[in-house]
C-alpha cells in the first residue's frame, strides 16, 4: 500500500503540536489538556476533517503523551525528534528545547544525537515557571516577554518556583514596575536554562526550539548567560513533531 | 497459604505496617518478572525466594539460633563474611531497597540522606523486616558519612560493632585493615562462644570463594550476545546472594550458569541479537529496587553488567586460599577486600579502570552511571566516570533518582533518548 | 471476563506442597510460573502458581494424576502490567 502522508504528533505537557508531510503540508497545534488520549482523539478528528486518512498515513508520536497515541506506528522520544527537526539545516548545533514540564539541552555532531541532558523534577527553568508567573503579572506568556524586553531586571534568588513566586508578590506588594518584575522573571528562567545548557560543548551554533523559540528577547537574555549566541530555530515549537515526521518518512523509505 | 504471621509476631514486628509491603510486592514482582518472556528454568529458585522473602529464609535463622548460633547483619562488601562463618555464625545482608521503609527513616534522619541508609534504618525502627529483627549483632563500618551517623542510631536498639575503613589504598591502609579484621575476629568470637581457627577460616575461604566464583560464571554468560539472561534477572540473582546461604547460592547460581552456558551453545538468548547492551555502574540496588533495570529492558535495551556492590564488586577477586598460617590468612583477606574499588576512597583511579576493562568484556554499547540521591561520593565520581568513558568514545548517561515511582517517565523519556541515539 | 485476559492462581497451604505440583508440572513441560500470592487472591504471603488460560486444564489434570496437595485455584483478571511503573 503507498503511504500519502507521514505524520509526526508531539503531545507536551501544554501542548499538541502535528505536522504532516506528503501529499498534503499542514501543520497544527492543539492544547493538550487532562487527557492524552483525548487529545489524541482530537487530532485524529482534526487530521480527517483536514481530509487525511488515517490509513494511508504513517504516524509516528512522540512527547510525554507519546504512548496515549493508540495509531501512531511507533514513538520516538522528543529528544531524538528534536534533534531530527533540526539536523537537516543545523548537523552540528547544540539544541536547547523549553517545554512546558521539561528543560533539555541536545548536542549533535554531524546530524546524530552524541549527548543530552534533561532538567530534574524541578518546574524551574521550564515553560511551566513562566506560565505561572505571567498569570501572576495578569498577562499572557508573550506580553511577559515584551514587557520584560522594556524592564530593568530584578533579581529573584529562589530557584524553588513556589518560593520564587512569592518573591514575586513582595515584588507587587511594593509596588515594583511589572516591565521590571517580567524582566526578572526572564533572567531567573534564562540562568536556570544555561545552568544547564551548559554542561553540554557550545563550539558550534546554539538554537532555541519548543514553546518559547519564537521569543527574540528570551534568545537574547539565554545568549548573555551562555555567552554565545542563541537562534531561535524557524517554527521551533513544531521541531519536535517535524522531526517525528521527518523521521516517519525515513521509516517509510526504509520499509 | 503459608502464614508466617505468628513468627513475625514473635519476633516483635509490626505486623500490620508489615503487612502494607506484603500486599504490594507480589504486583511489583509480577510486573518486572513475571512479564518477562522466555526465562531460564533456574530463575524458578529465584522466584520461590522472592516469594517467600520474609518467610523462609528468616525461619532458617530462627532454627540457627535456636541450635545455639548467631545472626550477623551486614550493609557493605568490606566487611568478611569468612570470620562470622568460620566462628559458626551466619552473616546476612541488611540493605534496605524499598521505599515502604524510607519514611519510617525520615523520623530519626535528615530527609537529605540517601533511599538505602533512610530504608535500612527505616526498616529496622519501624520493626518492619523479619531480618532486622533477627540479627543478633549489626555490622557497620565507614564508609560514608550517613552510614557513620546511622550506626549510632541503630546502636540505640541493637547491638552494632563498626569497622573502621581506611580512606585510601597505601600499603599501611592494607595493614590498618588487617588490623580492623582482627578486632572484628575478636568481636565475633566473644559474641558467637566460638574460636577463629585457621581450619574453620580456611574453609569458610573456600565456601565464600565457591560463592564467587559460581556467581562470576552466571556475568561471564552475560557477555553473550544475544544474551541468555535478562539483567534483570542477574540483579535478583545477587540481591538474593546478599542473604541466601552461601552453600546454596553457590549451587543455584551454577545450575543457573549451566543453563545459560547451554543458551548459548544454542544461540539462544532473551532479548533479540544485537539488543542494545548496557553496562550499569554506581550505587547500590538492594532488594526490592529493580527500577532502574525495569525501565532500561523494557525501552528497548538488555543491561549486561553491574559495576556496584550488587554487581561484580561483590564477586570479583578470591582470597588467597593456599595461606599456611592464620597471619597469613588474615593478609589475604585484608588485600581481597581492599581491592574493592568504592567511592569511598580517594584516589579511586581503580574504579574508572574497572569500568573501562568491564565495557569492553561486556561488550557494551553504552553505560548508565546512576546515583541515589544524596549519595555525594558517587555523585561527585560521576564526573571522572562521564570524562573517562567519552575519552574513550563510549557514550555514557547519568543519572538520578531515588526509591520513588514518581520519576519513572522522567526516567523512561532519558533512557529511551539515551538507547534512540545508541542508534 | 474474556478467556485471554485472565490468569489462574493455584494456591498452597504450604510451600512444600507448592514446590512438589510446580516439579511435577513442569517435568511435564506445562508452563507455569511460581508467583508471590496476589492480594486479590490471598490476604497470606507465600509463593502460589501463576498459570495461563491455555495451561489450566492441563494442569488441573496434573492435581488430579498426581494427587496434589493445594489449597484452591483462584481465577483474576490479569495482574501483570510491565507499564504500571508502580516499584515497592
Amino acid at each position: 500500500m503507498e503511504i500519502t502522508n507521514y505524520i509526526g504528533i508531539d503531545i507536551g505537557s501544554t501542548a499538541a503540536k502535528v505536522v504532516v508531510l506528503g501529499a498534503a503540508e499542514l501543520r497544527f497545534v492543539l492544547p493538550t489538556g487532562w487527557s492524552s488520549p483525548d487529545t489524541a482523539q482530537a487530532i485524529r478528528r482534526e487530521l480527517e476533517r483536514q481530509g487525511i486518512v488515517l490509513a494511508d498515513s504513517l504516524v509516528i508520536a512522540t512527547g510525554y503523551g507519546r504512548r496515549a497515541v493508540a495509531y501512531a506506528e511507533t514513538q520516538i522520544t522528543e529528544i531524538t525528534c528534536h534533534a531530527a527537526g533540526c539536523a537537516d539545516e543545523h548537523p552540528n548545533c547544540t539544541i536547547i528545547d523549553v517545554g512546558g514540564q521539561d528543560t533539555k539541552a541536545i548536542h549533535l555532531t554531524d546530524g546524530k544525537v552524541d549527548d543530552f541532558i534533561m532538567n530534574d523534577k524541578c518546574s524551574a527553568g521550564t515553560g511551566k515557571f513562566v506560565e505561572i508567573m505571567a498569570n501572576r503579572l495578569s498577562c499572557d506568556i508573550d506580553t511577559l516577554f515584551s514587557l520584560a524586553a522594556k524592564g530593568k531586571i530584578l533579581p529573584i534568588s529562589s530557584l524553588c518556583t513556589v518560593f520564587a513566586e512569592s518573591e514575586i508578590i513582595g515584588y507587587i506588594g511594593n509596588g515594583c514596575k511589572r516591565e521590571d518584575i517580567a524582566a526578572g522573571i526572564v533572567d531567573s528562567v534564562s540562568e536556570k536554562v544555561a545552568q544547564m545548557a551548559q554542561k553540554l560543548p557550545l563550539e558550534h551554533e546554539v538554537l532555541l526550539t519548543g514553546g518559547l523559540s519564537h521569543l527574540q528577547y528570551f534568545a537574547e537574555s539565554l545568549g548573555r548567560k551562555l555567552r554565545h549566541p542563541v537562534a531561535l530555530r524557524a517554527n521551533g515549537r513544531y521541531a519536535g513533531a517535524y522531526g517525528a515526521a521527518l523521521l516517519a518518512r525515513r521509516r517509510g523509505a526504509a520499509q | 497459604m503459608a502464614d508466617y504471621h505468628e513468627m513475625w509476631e514473635s519476633l516483635g514486628m509490626d505486623v500490620k505496617a508489615h503487612d502494607q509491603l506484603c500486599a504490594v510486592l507480589p504486583t511489583a514482582f509480577g510486573d518486572t518478572y513475571l512479564s518477562q518472556e522466555n526465562r531460564p528454568e533456574n530463575m524458578a529458585y529465584y522466584d520461590f525466594v522472592v516469594s517467600e522473602i520474609h518467610g523462609v529464609r528468616p525461619a532458617e535463622l530462627i532454627e540457627h539460633q535456636k541450635a545455639g548460633g548467631k545472626v550477623l547483619g551486614t550493609f557493605c562488601l568490606y566487611v568478611p563474611d569468612e570470620i562470622v562463618f568460620a566462628a559458626g555464625g551466619i552473616a546476612t545482608g541488611l540493605c534496605g531497597g524499598s521505599q515502604f521503609w524510607v519514611p519510617d527513616g525520615e523520623k530519626v534522619l535528615p530527609k537529605n540522606t540517601c533511599p538505602l541508609i533512610k530504608a535500612s534504618v527505616g526498616a529496622r525502627v519501624g520493626r518492619t523486616c523479619p531480618f532486622f529483627r533477627i540479627a543478633d549483632m549489626y555490622v557497620g563500618e565507614t564508609t560514608c558519612d550517613g552510614k557513620k551517623k546511622a550506626w549510632e542510631v541503630l546502636a540505640e536498639d541493637v547491638p552494632v560493632h563498626v569497622m573502621d575503613m581506611p580512606q585510601m589504598k597505601r600499603p599501611q591502609d592494607v595493614q590498618k585493615w588487617i588490623g580492623e579484621i582482627g578486632i572484628f575476629r575478636d568481636v565475633v568470637e566473644k559474641f558467637t562462644g566460638n574460636k577463629v581457627t585457621k581450619e574453620n577460616l580456611q574453609a569458610a575461604i573456600v565456601l565464600l570463594n565457591e560463592k564467587r566464583r559460581a556467581l562470576a560464571r552466571v556475568f561471564a554468560c552475560r557477555k553473550a550476545d544475544p544474551v541468555p539472561l535478562s539483567g534483570k534477572d542477574a540483579l535478583l540473582m545477587m540481591q538474593i546472594a546478599f542473604y541466601d546461604d552461601p552453600g546454596r547460592c553457590a549451587e543455584m547460581a551454577n545450575k543457573l550458569a549451566d543453563e545459560l552456558e547451554q543458551r548459548i551453545r544454542d544461540g539462544h538468548g532473551v532479548f533479540a541479537k544485537g539488543t542494545k547492551r548496557i553496562l550499569v555502574t554506581g550505587t547500590p540496588m538492594a532488594i526490592p529496587n529493580w527500577k532502574l533495570h525495569h525501565l532500561i529492558e523494557t525501552s528497548g535495551a538488555v543491561v549486561v553488567c553491574e559495576e556496584c556492590c550488587t554487581g561484580t564488586r561483590y564477586f570479583e577477586n578470591l582470597v588467597a586460599e593456599d595461606c599456611q598460617t592464620i597471619e597469613e590468612q588474615f593478609s589475604a583477606l585484608a588485600k581481597r577486600y581492599m581491592k574493592n574499588n568504592c567511592a569511598c576512597f580517594t584516589p579511586n583511579q581503580g574504579r574508572i579502570d574497572d569500568i573501562l576493562r568491564l565495557a569492553k568484556e561486556y561488550k557494551a554499547d553504552g553505560v548508565i552511571d546512576v546515583n541515589l540521591k544524596f549519595c555525594t561520593l558517587y555523585d561527585m565520581e560521576g564526573r571522572d566516570v562521564e570524562r573517562a568513558l567519552k575519552k574513550e568514545g563510549i557514550p555514557v548517561l547519568g543519572l538520578e533518582t531515588d526509591y520513588t515511582d514518581t520519576d519513572a517517565e522522567q526516567l523512561r523519556t532519558r533512557i529511551g533518548a539515551f538507547v534512540e541515539m545508541l542508534g | 471476563m474474556p478467556e485471554e485476559e485472565k490468569d489462574y492462581y493455584v494456591l498452597f497451604h504450604n510451600h512444600t506442597e507448592g514446590l512438589e505440583l510446580y516439579q511435577y508440572v513442569r517435568s511435564r513441560g506445562i508452563s507455569v510460573k511460581i508467583s508471590p500470592t496476589p492480594r486479590v487472591a490471598s490476604v497470606c504471603c507465600g509463593m502460589s502458581l501463576l498459570v495461563g488460560a491455555d495451561a489450566i486444564a492441563e494442569v488441573r489434570q496434573c492435581i488430579e494424576a498426581s494427587q496434589a496437595a493445594y489449597d484452591r485455584i483462584v481465577a483474576l483478571p490479569r495482574q501483570i502490567d510491565p507499564h504500571r511503573d508502580k516499584f515497592c
